[in-house]
């Protein structure tokens, strides 16, 4: 990880406007990816993770989903919200690729998977089939796909669950991305295999010195993996901290509360009860006035329930949103 | 802890592969659940473990007769009842319920929650649909929800207040063994530590056993009394919790307890995963000899002949495998 910023992102918000209703999914996050950095994004489902994620590559469904505010600076000094999506079309899969969370579903099951890694490397770089077909197999056998060249033929459903995400991960690697957007890609597979895809992960970084925005809800995942980590919340950055500093100081009252919810990992500790943190997340029907999380804090004061606190930061490099911190 | 609840003895369960149009001819058969065999004390929590497809989820169906067992013994207080009709069924599942994982699926969306939660206790006759709201106004209570919600239906409510809902029929008929499949799997962490908490006072109140079926160890470390590791349909260890989590002798609970990711990120560095090479066999072509010789570090020409026999060591730890055969 070095200090030079790859991606800034600035006060980002993206909403979905239907007829019946608005969500208001992402409010006004900001935060920065530095290069070979592993960012993990933490929380719970429909804090607006994978969407704040998604809408840097207008990957999301735009309508209903509108990005209302906010910019997105890529390296390059190009702010990717600004881009029309032709125009991204340069820089998905070749500056920030996906690894999709279901590699069940996110392969195309009438193509063979060869065909799939292939397409967008051909298209950036217009270079022949042939040496297309050649870099994957050596992608393949890189993330540890046997056979890599016959494999090449197969279709998505010849592969098992893990080798599927691994076939992601090569197909993601194909051009070189400076960012790698991975959305929950172990959530879909068993322990055993998911700890292969975490260890393949981690030589990735190695080799390839990646940015990785690691989008995942769970907590033990994300310790391993991460050089930094943001807590979502109601679809605010909540707590940004280096990952040590966040899981041994956590500030906030829900990043708390979420680390306290989980079971004891000391065998030894004869816990009877859980800490649980009482009540639902809001539903993000309107703008967000007061602090999201005030009906279910514990230390929630009146100042809490009229305003909403904006990150800042306490200690060095450690950002909170909280009135009371 | 007095008597055993639930005794499991050989338990299979098989479904046939069938090939063919007209004359469906059986091919083969996929061996879901071979020769499975546990106890289940009163008052006890035990977890069952494994990776997907390892038959957990079928055994937890088969000791309900949700599944039709292949052969073997149930015994629910002693009484074989492997072989019972579902009509010979139907008293004995006022004692024993299930929780379903899946808090979306497992509620008739057309269903108030007061008839979801009493239906139960209308099906066996002991309310009469007079005091339906009486009694949804108890059950909804003890799970921790407002009784006012008792009109409302079920799209209305979150995962987690939809579990509850499964759980407040569940024990509605104050059953006395409750079969949980994954039934926090799709919670939120938040939500899971309330549902958790809400299983033990349950239990504390109801005098329930519990059979607890999981794949998150984490979860299933802190809820459990005693914990049943399975492999493609065998059980390959049962041990009491702390010393499964001590002591695990199977080569497959060791890969899979040195797999779960802590949140202690100093801990998750220094942590020596392991190395398990390969995948899960298909249960359709399962290895000769020990389910997990293709897989194992120290699979030895033995394992990939015969399969191993349970081994009853000291302190109740069972495990099968040849390196503890004497």
């Amino acid at each position: 990880m070095t200090n030079k910023i790859i991606l800034s992102v600035k006060d980002l918000s993206v909403a979905f406007h239907k007829r019946d209703g608005s969500t208001y999914a992402v409010n006004g996050i900001s935060y920065d990816l530095h290069e070979g950095e592993t960012l993990g994004i933490v929380g719970e489902s429909g804090c607006g993770k994978t969407v704040s994620s998604m809408a840097l590559l207008k990957l999301i469904s735009m309508p209903p989903g509108k990005i209302e505010t906010g910019s997105a600076i890529y390296k390059d000094g190009k702010d990717l919200v600004a881009l029309s999506s032709k125009e991204l079309r340069l820089y998905r899969g070749r500056e920030i690729a996906v690894i999709f969370q279901d590699p069940m579903t996110a392969f195309n099951q009438v193509m063979t998977i060869g065909d799939q890694m292939i397409e967008g490397y051909v298209e950036h770089f217009g270079c022949t089939r042939k040496d297309a077909l050649k870099e994957a197999e050596r992608l393949m056998d890189l993330t540890g796909i046997p056979a890599a060249k016959t494999r090449l033929k197969d279709y998505p459903s010849q592969f098992s669950g893990g080798m599927r995400q691994r076939a992601m991960i090569a197909m993601a690697l194909m051009c070189k991305p400076s960012i790698l957007i991975a959305d929950e890609p172990t959530t879909a597979l068993d322990v055993t295999i998911q700890s292969q895809i975490l260890d393949l992960m981690k030589d990735i970084r190695k080799e390839f010195g990646t940015s990785i925005m690691w989008i995942s809800h769970d907590l033990g995942v994300v310790a391993g993996l991460a050089d930094t980590v943001n807590v979502m919340y109601a679809g605010m950055i909540v707590e940004s901290a280096d990952v040590d500093e966040l899981y041994y100081n956590p500030l906030h009252p829900y990043t708390k509360g979420l680390l306290g919810s989980l079971p004891s990992t000391d065998i030894d500790n004869d816990q009877k009860r859980l800490k649980s943190i009482g009540g639902y997340p809001p539903i993000l029907s309107k703008k967000i006035e007061k602090c999201p999380f005030a009906d279910r804090c514990s230390e929630a004061t009146d100042i809490c329930r009229h305003g909403c606190p904006s990150l800042s930061e306490r200690t060095g490099q450690h950002y909170v949103a909280c009135f009371n911190v | 802890m007095a008597g055993t609840i639930l005794e499991v003895k050989g338990l299979k369960v098989y479904f046939p592969v069938k090939r063919g149009i007209l004359f469906k001819k059986t091919v083969a058969e996929v061996k879901a659940v071979d020769e499975v065999s546990f106890a289940v004390n009163d008052g006890e929590t035990v977890g069952l473990v494994g990776e997907s497809g390892c038959g957990k989820t079928t055994t937890g169906r088969a000791i309900l007769k949700l599944i039709e067992p292949t052969a073997g013994e149930i015994l629910y207080k002693g009484k074989d009842i492997a072989k019972y009709t579902q009509k010979e069924m139907l008293p004995l599942r006022r004692e024993m319920q299930m929780v379903f994982q899946d808090p979306y699926a497992s509620l008739n969306p057309r269903m108030s929650v007061m008839d979801i939660i009493t239906d139960p206790l209308v099906e066996h006759k002991i309310i009469t649909k007079h005091e339906k709201e009486e009694r949804s106004k108890v059950l909804l209570e003890t799970v921790g929800m407002n009784p006012r919600y008792m009109n409302r239906f079920p799209h209305e409510f979150s995962g987690g207040q939809r579990q509850r809902i499964g759980i407040a029929r569940s024990i509605a008929l104050n059953p006395k063994l409750l079969i949980c499949d994954e039934p926090i799997a799709a919670l939120d962490v938040s939500i899971q530590a309330q549902v958790i908490n809400l299983f033990q006072d349950i239990q504390e109140k109801f005098g329930l056993s519990y059979l607890f079926i999981a794949h998150d160890l984490s979860v299933v470390r802190h809820i459990s009394d005693r914990i049943i590791v399975m492999y493609i349909g065998k059980v390959v260890e049962i041990a009491e919790k702390r010393e499964l989590f001590k002591n695990p002798l199977h080569p497959y609970t060791q890969v899979l307890l040195s797999s779960i990711p802590t949140p202690d990120p100093k801990r998750e560095r220094e942590r020596k995963r392991i190395e398990l090479e390969g995948e899960i066999p298909s249960p359709l072509n399962k290895p000769k000899g020990c389910p997990f010789s293709s897989r194992c570090p120290y699979a030895m020409d033995r394992c990939r002949e015969e399969e191993p026999n349970p081994v009853h060591l000291d302190g109740n730890h069972i495990v099968s495998c040849h390196l503890y055969q004497k």
